[in-house]
């Protein structure tokens, strides 16, 4: 009777295993940026954890998809990782990612290309809804329209955040010093970029360094935005003819801008690149000591222990850092315009132009594809991302503004609102202008030039250099066509 | 069968009996042939494969994902031309050199101070002191330094204004005058462990009763120092100098975390620009081709350094 028994139950157990086994669960592994549920520190006290939530609903509701979200490391480039992941074909299935890294990167086929997915209804946003019927209504045409432009024709990332920059200014400091700035326009301290080159001069006569701010080829982001930002003011007049066939103001991909060197409709030659370069040089003297190789934490800190009035930074995540670290009155404000003050081919440009914007996205990789679980994918990537989610999820860590219609701002991000408002700068970071090496040899050239180690001529002539090879390198590996500039 | 296998003496038989007894002599020691597979299988996966993969990566684009073709030759071209890599060996050059020198006087003079001590238990602490460092993670050291060097609230621009030498502050890193000399003072006083531990070990081996004899004959400390010490200590001195060479030649954390090569390139070396090259750029060929360069170099400087242990050795 015993052995009977004991026969049984192993039987049992083995069609408990085997009917286990044969369920087959799927793992959905994920990364979601700044929204990981992390362990709080004492540096992030209070770290989100909305994730978790949504993630527990929706397994609760598929039974037998499991949900993974996947830290990336803080002590590697998110360049160098995806490198390593998705050569070991152990990529996360979904990916936070900027679209630019997405133009960059879509040679390798590493990302599904989205469009057929988002023409699609999207069931978890309610009925009314933008985007219930069609997932692309739930964010606006400007979103895609900025993200769009990859040169392939194909829609790889789903964009639900947008950001903007901005300088975080210490009121107390420049009230002590006697400068009672106001705003200017809605968006600006300053009427156009003269006048904040002039009033920041006023501050360093003073004896105080006005601005922190990196240009560290580490963490070079901040010197970037200056970059993209006065290099669109100047070539204003000349932009709409290097642009894809019936497109609208966007920012340029790289297609698009390489094919403009290729075909000479920009070069380091021209006259408004040499005002261009004296714009920034002149810009140069307003920045902290030891810029050149100073990280963006260290910048950070200069600004919030009041050694410096105005810390150029994320408007939509330091601004959470700036209001828990800063112990003065602080606004924020946004780069003013570069208009016919400043150099005459500035002479038409009537706006600034907004860094950041719509970035970070979320990508689909190969991976769903190669393990043939591309509709579970997207059904998470459907659920996670509308509005009923989305909107806990900001609301509980206002890290950026959501995108998606129908959703409200965070209030602590409200003030950048305006800056949201202004065109999208053409001329976008160098590195998504042409091409990484570019960005990297074109900083350093310039860190070389404002530090003296070469003449402006050298500068003109290694930047002319630089331009045509990563030009010609990146049309070559991508086999575009330049044509459609000179019709 | 250690000791037999080491005492068997050579020539004790002919030849022919010679070769006869070798296949035997390995089946009885086939456990140890099977215990040196392992660190031999690994040193062949970890070491050796990934040296010949780069050799053969050199002479093709690969981006590390599916681009991948073959160029011949024409990283290596490339390399003749590129500014970026002929300032980043005149860097290196630099910066080694200097390294060499400092990092062998230095633990020498240590050397010497500690074998002159009279006390055993002191000479017992001032080791501890040297070797102490070594447990000290290295991006900590290079983190303090980094703060040392800050140009508004580091230790060195606070110390001059103290001083009252304010007009001398400077941002150290950021100008490309002074950052490799900045780079090159990291770590200062420049007393690695190893090198002050071979070097130590050197002037231990010098019989005490030549010191004595030197002594007797009337002959002070920089006498001794000229004509004892540094001609006893000679095998040590250069393989110290050679091993400084090595890791100064390998070394890129301190360029990554300090400066990253910057600004501009003034502080750019080899090993930083084939790790940018790679995970910057993804030219992974490109820098498989540094990598074959900087291999060959040390793979020279590793054959002196054989020859010179061994040199040490027969001594």
């Amino acid at each position: 009777m015993f052995r009977r028994l004991l026969l049984v139950s192993l039987c049992l157990l083995i069609f408990g295993a085997l009917a286990g086994y044969a369920q087959d669960d799927i793992t959905i592994f994920a990364t979601v940026g700044a929204y990981y549920p992390d362990e709080p520190t004492e540096n992030n006290p209070n770290p989100p954890s909305m994730m978790n939530d949504i993630v527990a609903e929706y397994e609760a509701a598929n039974p037998g998809v499991n949900i993974e979200l996947v830290d990336v490391p803080s002590n590697i480039s998110g360049d160098q990782w995806r490198s390593t992941v998705f050569n070991g074909q152990n990529e996360p299935h979904i990916i936070v990612n900027n679209y630019i890294r997405v133009w960059q990167e879509q040679g390798n086929d590493w990302y599904v290309p989205l469009n057929d997915y988002i023409e699609a209804p999207n069931p978890y946003i309610p009925a009314g809804t933008p985007g219930h019927e069609r997932w692309a209504d739930s964010i606006p045409e400007v979103v895609w329209n900025t993200t769009y432009h990859t040169g392939s024709g194909n829609q790889y990332v789903v964009t639900v955040n947008a950001v903007a920059v901005g300088f975080f200014y210490n009121i107390d400091l420049l009230t002590e010093m006697g400068n009672d700035t106001k705003f200017d326009l809605p968006y600006s301290l300053w009427a156009d970029w003269d006048t904040m080159i002039t009033e920041m001069g006023a501050i360093a006569e003073a004896g105080v360094e006005p601005l922190a701010m990196s240009m560290s080829t580490a963490s070079p982001y901040t010197y970037n935005w200056f970059d993209g930002t006065s290099l669109t003011s100047m070539y204003i007049d000349h932009i709409e003819s290097w642009w894809e066939p019936g497109a609208t103001w966007h920012a340029l991909n790289q297609r698009e801008f390489a094919c403009a060197i290729q075909n000479g409709l920009i070069s380091a030659n021209d006259d408004a690149f040499a005002d261009w370069i004296q714009l920034l040089a002149d810009f140069e003297p307003m920045w902290v000591d030891g810029y050149a190789t100073m990280t963006w934490d260290e910048a950070y800190r200069l600004f919030i222990t009041g050694k410096t009035p105005f810390l150029l930074g994320n408007a939509a995540s330091q601004t959470l850092n700036v209001t828990r670290d800063a112990d003065f009155n602080w606004g924020i404000s946004y780069f003013p315009p570069v208009t016919e003050t400043t150099s005459a081919y500035a002479a038409n440009n009537e706006s600034a132009y907004l860094v950041g914007g719509f970035t970070a996205g979320f990508t689909m990789t190969d991976r769903a594809r190669r393990e043939g679980i591309e509709d579970q994918v997207i059904d998470f990537f459907m659920y996670m991302t509308a509005q009923p989610q989305w909107g806990r999820i900001v609301t509980e860590s206002p890290r950026s503004i959501p995108t998606q219609l129908g959703l409200d701002v965070p209030d602590a991000l409200k003030p950048t609102v305006a800056f949201l408002e202004l065109p999208i700068r053409a001329l976008k970071d160098p590195d998504p202008r042409l091409s990484r090496r570019y960005g990297e040899d074109h900083r350093r050239l310039m860190q070389e030039y404002f530090t003296d180690q070469i003449d402006f001529d050298t500068l003109i002539a290694e930047e002319d250099r630089l331009m045509t090879r990563e030009a010609r390198v990146v049309i070559a590996e991508n086999d575009w066509s330049c044509d459609f500039q000179m019709e | 069968m250690l000791r037999r296998l080491a005492t068997s003496p050579p020539g004790a038989k002919g030849n022919s009996a010679r070769q006869s007894a070798l296949p035997i002599r390995i089946w009885r020691a086939k456990w140890l042939y099977l215990a040196l597979l392992t660190p031999v299988a690994l040193l062949l996966i970890f070491e050796w494969l990934p040296a010949f993969s780069a050799l053969y990566n050199s002479l093709y684009i690969w981006n590390g994902g599916k681009v991948h073709f073959y160029v011949g030759l024409e990283h290596y071209e490339r390399m003749l031309s590129d500014r970026t890599f002929r300032v980043a060996i005149t860097n290196l050059v630099g910066f080694v050199f200097f390294r060499v020198i400092m990092q062998t006087v230095l633990p020498f003079f240590a050397a010497e101070m500690i074998i002159n001590l009279r006390s055993q238990r002191w000479s017992y602490w001032w080791k501890i002191i040297f070797v102490f460092p070594m447990v000290v993670p290295t991006i900590l050291n290079y983190l303090i330094w980094r703060f040392i060097y800050n140009p508004q609230v580091g230790l060195l621009n606070e110390g001059l204004k103290l001083v009252g030498l304010g007009e001398y502050t400077h941002a150290w890193l950021g100008d490309p005058l002074t950052v490799m000399w900045a780079l090159a003072f990291v770590r200062f006083p420049w007393l690695p462990t190893l090198q002050f531990l071979i070097i130590l070990g050197g002037l231990q081996t010098i019989p005490q009763e030549v010191h004595e004899s030197a002594a007797i004959d009337g002959a002070g400390f920089w006498r001794r120092l000229f004509y004892i010490d540094i001609p006893m200590t000679r095998r040590q001195i250069t393989l110290a100098m050679i091993l400084t060479m090595l890791f100064m030649t390998q070394r890129f954390d301190l360029f990554l975390v300090m400066t990253d090569g910057g600004p501009g390139y003034s502080s750019m070396v080899p090993a930083l620009q084939l790790y940018q090259s790679a995970f910057h750029f993804l030219e992974f060929g490109y820098a498989s081709a540094i990598g074959v360069v900087l291999f060959v170099a040390m793979l020279s400087l590793t054959v002196i350094n054989l020859r010179v242990s061994a040199g040490a050795a027969n001594d």
